[in-house]
């Protein structure tokens, strides 16, 4: 198949309409109602975590994390979005496995690490993106409704743990504030961080931007660290 | 530009097309054209001589609404004006995502009009998964055989051609063809279109995409191959382009009222073009379409006429 795509450009790859999209976006909130009650309460609890206690709660957030990436595989991916996209099975496949990697990496550590304290700006840039993953991605379409995108409403808004952009986005944050997040475990969040970037920018979204944004401090990240011997996540 | 429609092959065209349509009502294979006034455009398929109506209808990003039963109804509100209308050709493919899948959904809600001519494609290199995708595709839109089935961007042409034929020498499939679009290898196409027995071949052509008319539309003529024009709007970017741009006072005579219908009569009078299928989600976008099969069709002076308009703009 994959010889056959080569054969398009990105505008042909894009299968529906931004109508169809949002509404799809809807859509699945409906069908996974009440589960955003968990997902609220999980964000709370998740923030309180990274932000307050993170020298001890490493395993539970790496946990967390991996059932979060499992969700959006496997609900949001495979059972949801791929109903009007032949690409969400793929997608799905590559967040079950970074789900599995996750889960790998918390097994495999042994003794604590710690999420940063110290006041460096890629520390402070990892918070500002898990707040804004966690607190804020699920009410843009209320910011952005008259500014971006039309049609846009409150039903569309996504939530850390069952929307892979908000999950992709807390777990960049995190991976910013670590010292030593193995850079493996981020290949995956940084080619879906670029697949999220083209969808919006394909629909016209100016939530593009915010992907642009995660794709730079994640290079910033890449560039700064050495390679870490020791495979922790946090 | 002798290919061009004369003024004794348009009357002709119009006498046939006029008795044709009165037959196909006496008959019942077109119920809803009672509906609409005649002169009706058809156009033969040169291999078999059946006359399908002009205008068709695709299904790229517009019926790939999933599962929102919504969107599904509303698409099967468009499926109802196409036929209402009059229309015969749907194109899908498996490529567009849920799109086969709703329009079997809104086949189903309508009983399965008798005016539909089921067009269809394998998207595949494989020729094992070609063979799957018929199967699958033949559940999703409710028929027991397609009319038409076409190797999209000849992935995998030669296996699938060995397919196609097999399946229409046992009775299985009416007619074969190959597509293409955006003017991307031509070259191919006209080797298959010279070397191989297909009866359809599909690809762009459009006021601004205007190659097919050195080769492949000429090409059709002489092989007796019907051509259907996809991207008749360029995805829209060209009715987008000239909406602030007025309609030329000569419109009128060939019964234009709108850019759309302009665009389309500019391709259905084209004489080797069998019909165009523009995609809509609109059913007023689909009913302004589809009147572009009634009223005056331009003559090569008018075409000639029409091409140098829209050159200015
Ligand atoms: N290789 C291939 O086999 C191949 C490649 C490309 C296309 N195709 C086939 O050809 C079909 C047509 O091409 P396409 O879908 O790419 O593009 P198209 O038909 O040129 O344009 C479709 C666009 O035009 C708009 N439109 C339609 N009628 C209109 C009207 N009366 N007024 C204003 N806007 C109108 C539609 O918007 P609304 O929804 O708002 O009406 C839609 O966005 C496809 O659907 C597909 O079946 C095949």
């Amino acid at each position: 198949m994959l010889e056959t795509v080569l054969d398009y450009s990105l505008q042909d790859l894009m299968l529906f309409s931004p109508e169809v999209y949002f509404r799809s976006l809807a859509l699945y909130n409906q069908n996974i109602w009440p589960a955003q009650f968990i997902a609220a309460l999980t964000s709370v609890y998740l923030g309180y975590l990274i932000l307050g206690k993170p020298a001890t709660s490493h395993k539970t957030i790496g946990i967390i994390l991996a059932l979060a990436w499992a969700w959006c595989g496997l609900i949001f991916h495979i059972t949801h979005y791929s109903s009007i996209n032949w690409f969400a099975t793929v997608y799905g496949g590559l967040f079950l496995a970074q789900a599995c990697l996750l889960l790998w990496a918390v097994l495999k550590t042994t003794h604590h690490s710690i999420l940063q304290q110290e006041h460096s700006l890629i520390n402070l840039a990892g918070k500002a993106t898990v707040i804004f993953g966690l607190f804020i991605y699920p009410f843009l379409p209320l910011l952005t409704n008259s500014y971006f995108l039309e049609g846009q409403t409150w039903q569309e808004g996504q939530i850390f743990g069952l929307f892979p952009a908000p999950t992709l986005t807390v777990t960049i944050g995190i991976a910013l504030m670590s010292q030593n997040y193995p850079k493996p475990l981020l290949i995956i969040p940084l080619l879906y961080t670029f697949i999220e970037f083209l969808s919006a920018y394909l629909l016209g979204s100016l939530t593009s931007c915010i992907f642009v944004g995660l794709i730079i401090l994640l290079l910033i990240y890449f560039a700064k660290k050495t390679t870490s011997k020791n495979c922790q996540i946090y | 530009m002798k290919s061009f429609i004369d003024r004794r092959s348009l009357v002709k065209f119009l006498v046939a097309n006029t008795a044709l349509s009165a037959t196909a009502l006496w008959a019942g294979s077109l119920p809803t054209l009672a509906k609409t006034p005649t002169p009706f455009y058809q156009k033969p398929i040169p291999k078999t001589g059946l006359m399908i109506p002009a205008i068709g209808m695709g299904s790229w990003i517009t019926f790939n609404v999933g599962n929102d039963e919504f969107l599904r109804n509303e698409r099967t509100k468009v499926l109802k004006a196409f036929f209402e209308a009059g229309g015969g050709l749907l194109d899908s493919s498996p490529m567009y995502g849920s799109s086969q899948e709703v329009i079997g959904y809104g086949l189903q809600q309508l009983n399965f009009p008798k005016g539909l001519f089921s067009a269809t494609k394998v998207w595949t290199n494989f020729q094992s998964q070609g063979v799957k995708q018929i199967k699958t595709a033949k559940q999703l839109w409710g028929v027991k055989q397609f009319d038409l089935l076409q190797i999209h961007n000849l992935a995998g042409w030669e296996k699938h051609l060995v397919t196609l034929t097999d399946m229409k020498e046992k009775g299985r499939l009416r007619y074969i063809g190959i597509t293409t679009s955006h003017g991307r290898r031509h070259d191919e196409v006209e080797q298959i279109m010279k070397t191989k027995n297909i009866d359809f071949v599909q690809f762009t052509y459009n006021m601004h995409d205007r190659e097919a008319e050195q080769r492949l539309l000429p090409l059709a003529k002489d092989k007796g191959i019907a051509v259907i024009i996809n991207r008749p709007f360029q995805r829209g970017a060209l009715i987008s382009h000239l909406a602030s741009k007025p309609l030329p006072a000569f419109a009128k005579e060939i019964d234009c009222k709108s850019w759309p219908q302009f665009l389309l009569k500019f391709i259905i009078s084209h004489p080797a073009v069998t019909c165009a299928i523009p995609a809509t989600s609109k059913v007023t976008h689909c009913q302004e379409n589809m009147a572009t099969m009634h009223g005056t069709l331009p003559d090569a002076k008018m075409r000639a006429q029409m091409s140098a308009y829209v050159d200015t703009l």
